[in-house]
């Protein structure tokens, strides 16, 4: 039975082939934005309260409204919590309908479910404004650091419940900690050992609760993100108990497992941890909740206890459910959404389709915003800096080749013939949003310039002693380098980019492989020069991710330096010891994790950002492309500009809570 | 004949088994595992204790084992209790999920668009062979024939994508999955039925066009050669007429090697329907087969080879058995 590896190449090629056949296309001009300029102000700030807005009843949908009647569920004001927090509507919104989305699992948080309701673990917890610079209480009524910034208290908002009408309470962070976090079967690796680890977790009382970290932890995001939000929020505990050996007979508990076709309780337990199964029941915290589930389909229903109001007091989210239509392949997606099929869809189009998609808006009845796609660079070039041919690495860890790789680059042909001149040409760096932006960084060797390339390179030894038209290396041996990637987006900005090479003399050639061979060879450093995208740049994520271009400490599989990451990730037992610039690097990393002087961080921030503009580590194309969102004409309140990215979890910062349909 | 169907059942149970090590082996060769896709997410969750981390969840998931460890409970699983070990795979993360679930859901849908297709491609096939072979060099013949190239040459996926183009633009049906948005999840209706029909019109001729010129291909050049035997002159010369000449004698002999190709037909149809599934978003075992090779989830790949395999030795058998049923020239030993 043959498998075609590069069957998706095919489908592309054959989708563009269809969508040329569809209409012709229109070169659009509209401006890439990050943030939409008119949101409310409210959305930059704290959520008001309910009693701060004066709003003394709350409504809800009328679907809820007939089961409070039938005596299902209780009243409103009882399923809310004391004081609801509020978000404020782009227009005041109607209850009712149902979103279609396309989706490739049955999952909210993949592909298109996420922008109505990706909210994951942490920005349910905290949730980081439109423009990512801070985040803010969401689910939390708020929170405090200890002055050296190892302690972090929570508080948690009075009378917030579960999926299914318990309350969250501190149990829940106590049952994660003591129930999970130091049991060995469910957590191998003790929690100090994580990164950042967490030594202790107490509770004053039922809505306050407290994290002891081994190092300061005072970036925000970086603490709910890696410490707690992904984490506390995915075991509920009056329900998992029932799955847990301090709370059952652990015979009894396995003999159940078995019968489940499971060996042993831990997989029992996280069998019944999944929320993606309405049978399991396990409750959620999520603005939806699903209720059915096939092999094409999962549909989703409104959180009757939901704990946020619009600023009238209804009961959000609007929306009555979510049916998420399972897709075999991505690509089937963007004829979907051509058809007009899906209420949004965002992740996975292309924006070299912008045109097509244009043209379409009439017969699909849906209208394409321009978001920005939140990546530093769509496409960069990732020299193995740690080559196994010593005469390579040496070539590769020479700043000057890499610097004229970067000007060999023509950035504006490659942003006008593949993202019709709407993204920028720009360095791996930060993207312009950031509260570190600054153009030295993302324009730092980004000029096209052949001659200095080729200034540079001769400089190096590098000449054409041969006179076949290309560089050899000093002792006369060719040099032919391969730039590893697998089959995507990327694949046309590369072919453009080796023609641009070749013309100052390096033989540099493309080398498509599958992906699960990409990952073994990268992880290998078995490659010349790799390729990924810049993404986790903006402020939502860093520091999260320093590992793609600024110090080696994390994202082996996607960097320069996979050899490094490897041995700091396993504390030294494989990989190679970095050498002392890239410990210095690390230390500045450290800094920025854990610094608690803002003043003093904020200095090693720009420390880690001049070095990777000057070094090059990875070299960036063009970023901060146009990314289509395709938006029905019946789904309103949804920004006309934001970012589509994992940074801000797909776009379910812009509160997807206050979207809504237009009633049938 | 009894003995004879017996025996070859008897010898279904070593082939099954023999290519169930195959394909385990096969599909555990490749290097990494299902927690390769997680390593990067662990890395942040975990910093420096990420190995560790890994190391404990291939404890947990049995992923450690040598492959022999892993194949035997989960064959001696099958054997015993239906038991076909769990799906690793989420879309997100690891997740849980009994292997025969999600086959039950789908073996339905996939057995209904296979009989639909070899249907479909038997009674169109067999009616034009024959025609284009007793009518050898005739317009219809090369029309047929030049659509039989055609159909056998083109990738099925591409047809797909036309046929999907075409019904979209002329009838303005969006095809893609078993039914329209509106009857998704829906109780049947006669509105359902008709929905459900037009949604499987696209797939069945997309999966049997390449069949079916294989057919036509085949069954006109036997028929070529019977239609020049004497016993087809002497049934002329008796003045028996032109059409039961065709149809009692020669179309008989020809079909023998069509009927001995249900046993590769059907797995053909399973295997060869995945990129068409991918298109149609069809959910069949093909695309599930297709989805746990990528993400190497290992039973759930190997549930359904091992589903293909019980299919084709059946269709083998199911073959045999009409074969030994219509050609009096075998032997039952």
């Amino acid at each position: 039975m043959s498998i075609p590896k590069h069957r998706n190449w095919m489908l592309w090629f054959s989708l563009a082939a269809l969508l040329l056949l569809m209409g012709s296309p229109v070169v659009a001009q509209q401006e890439v934005l990050s943030v939409d300029p008119d949101l409310p102000e409210s959305w930059y700030g704290e959520r008001p309260l309910a009693s701060e807005l004066g709003i003394t009843e709350f409504s809800e949908s009328p679907l809820l409204a007939e089961r409070v009647e039938a005596g299902e569920l209780p009243p409103v004001a009882e399923r809310l919590p004391v004081d609801p927090p509020t978000i404020e509507p782009l227009s005041p919104g109607k209850y009712g309908g149902v979103a279609h989305v396309w989706s490739s699992g049955h999952d909210m948080g993949v592909d298109d479910g996420r922008m109505l309701a990706g909210l994951s673990g942490c920005y349910l917890l905290g949730r980081s404004t439109p423009d990512g610079r801070d985040t803010l209480p969401n689910l939390l009524s708020g929170w405090e650091y200890s002055d050296d910034a190892t302690e972090l208290t929570l508080f948690l908002r009075e009378g917030v419940k579960w999926s299914d009408g318990h309350p969250f309470t501190t149990d829940d962070f106590l049952f994660w900690w003591n129930q999970v976090a130091l049991n060995e079967d469910l957590e191998p690796v003790p929690p100090e050992d994580w990164e950042p680890g967490i030594l202790e977790v107490s509770a004053a009382d039922e809505y306050t609760v407290t994290f002891t970290y081994d190092r300061p932890v005072p970036v925000k995001h970086l603490a709910f993100h890696k410490g707690i939000g992904q984490r506390v929020l995915n075991h509920p505990a009056h329900f998992m108990k029932d799955y847990h050996p301090d709370f059952r007979d652990l015979d009894e508990l396995v003999a159940e497992a078995e019968e489940h076709g499971m060996d042993y309780w831990d997989q029992y337990y996280e069998y019944m941890q999944s929320k993606n199964y309405p049978e399991r029941g396990r409750p959620v915290m999520d603005p939806y909740v699903i209720v059915e589930r096939a092999p094409t389909y999962a549909d989703f229903e409104r959180n009757p206890y939901y704990p946020f109001v619009d600023d009238q007091g209804n009961q959000l989210p609007y929306l009555d459910g979510v049916r998420l239509n399972i897709i075999a392949d991505r690509a089937m997606k963007r004829v979907m959404a051509f058809e007009g099929a899906a209420a949004i869809a965002g992740p996975h189009l292309f924006g070299s389709d912008i045109p097509l998609y244009i043209d379409g808006e009439e017969e699909g009845d849906y209208t394409t915003y321009i978001w920005s796609s939140g990546k530093g660079s769509e496409t960069a070039l990732m020299p193995n800096l740690n080559h196994q041919d010593e005469a390579i690495r040496e070539v590769l860890q020479d700043v000057r080749f890499r610097r004229a790789l970067s000007v060999a680059m023509d950035r504006d042909e490659i942003n006008r013939r593949l993202f019709h001149g709407m993204a920028e040409p720009r360095q791996s760096s930060l993207t312009s949003d950031s509260a570190y932006y600054r153009e030295e960084y993302s324009q730092a060797w980004i000029q096209y310039d052949p001659e200095l390339a080729e200034e540079l390179l001769d400089d190096m030894g590098l000449v054409d002693q041969s006179g076949d038209g290309y560089r050899q290396l000093p002792d006369g041996e060719r040099l032919f380098l391969e730039i590893l990637f697998t089959d995507s987006p990327a694949t046309p900005v590369l072919e453009l980019a080796i023609e641009q090479f070749r013309e100052v003399g390096l033989d540099i050639d493309l080398d498509m492989v599958s992906r699960d061979l990409m990952v073994e060879r990268r992880n290998a450093a078995d490659f010349d020069i790799s390729e990924w995208h810049i993404d986790r740049v903006t402020d939502n994520y860093f520091p999260h991710d320093l590992g793609k271009t600024f110090a080696p400490t994390s994202s082996q599989m996607y960097s320069s330096w996979p050899l490094w990451v490897s041995w700091v990730t396993s504390a030294g037992r494989t990989g190679e010891e970095p050498p002392d610039d890239m410990k210095e690097l690390l230390d500045w990393a450290r800094e920025v994790f854990s610094n608690p002087d803002e003043e003093e961080r904020d200095m090693y921030v720009h420390k880690l950002l001049q070095a990777q503009a000057d070094n090059l580590w990875t070299i960036g194309t063009v970023g901060e492309a146009p990314s289509p969102v395709i938006v029905a004409n019946n789904l309103h309140n949804v920004p006309r500009h934001g970012m589509l990215i994992d940074d801000v979890d797909w776009g379910s910062v812009y509160f997807p809570e206050q979207f809504y349909l237009d009633p049938q | 004949m009894a003995v004879y169907i017996l025996r070859r059942l008897v010898y279904l149970i070593p082939t099954v088994l023999l290519i169930s090590i195959i394909s385990f082996a096969v599909i555990n060769a490749p290097p990494g595992d299902i927690l390769s896709s997680q390593v990067q997410e662990l890395e942040q969750q975990y910093g420096p204790a990420a190995q560790r981390q890994i190391e404990a969840l291939r404890t947990r998931y049995g992923l450690d084992q040598p492959v022999y460890m892993r194949y035997f409970p989960w064959i001696v699983g099958i054997i015993t209790r239906l038991d076909f070990g769990m799906s690793f795979s989420g879309a997100y993360g690891i997740e849980f999920r009994p292997v025969v679930d999600i086959l039950a859901e789908r073996l339905g849908y996939t057995v209904l668009i296979s009989v639909l297709t070899l249907g479909f491609t038997w009674v169109a096939a067999i009616p034009i062979a024959v025609y284009s072979a007793a009518w050898q060099r005739s317009v219809f013949d090369y029309v047929f024939t030049f659509i039989a190239f055609v159909g056998r040459s083109m990738p099925n996926f591409l047809l797909a994508l036309l046929l999907m183009y075409f019904v979209y633009t002329n009838f303005g049906w969006s095809l893609g999955g078993m039914f329209s948005s509106e009857y998704v999840g829906q109780p049947w209706s006669w509105g359902r039925f008709v929905d459900f029909l037009r949604n499987l019109v696209v797939p069945v001729i997309v999966i049997g066009t390449a069949g079916m010129a294989t057919i036509v291909r085949v069954l006109r050049a036997t028929m070529l050669d019977e239609l020049g035997k004497d016993y087809v002159q002497t049934a002329r010369a008796k003045g028996v007429p032109e059409w039961k000449v065709l149809w009692t004698h020669p179309v008989k002999v020809a079909i023998l090697p069509i009927v001995s190709t249900i046993g590769w037909m059907l797995p053909m149809i399973f295997s060869g329907s995945v990129i068409t599934a991918i298109v149609l978003n069809l959910p069949t075992i093909g695309l599930t087969l297709y989805t746990a090779l990528r993400a190497q989830d290992m039973y759930l790949a190997g549930s359904c080879v091992l589903v293909f395999s019980v299919l084709t030795v059946i269709g083998t058998l199911i073959s045999d058995i009409i074969l030994a049923k219509i050609d009096p020239r075998i032997r039952y030993d």
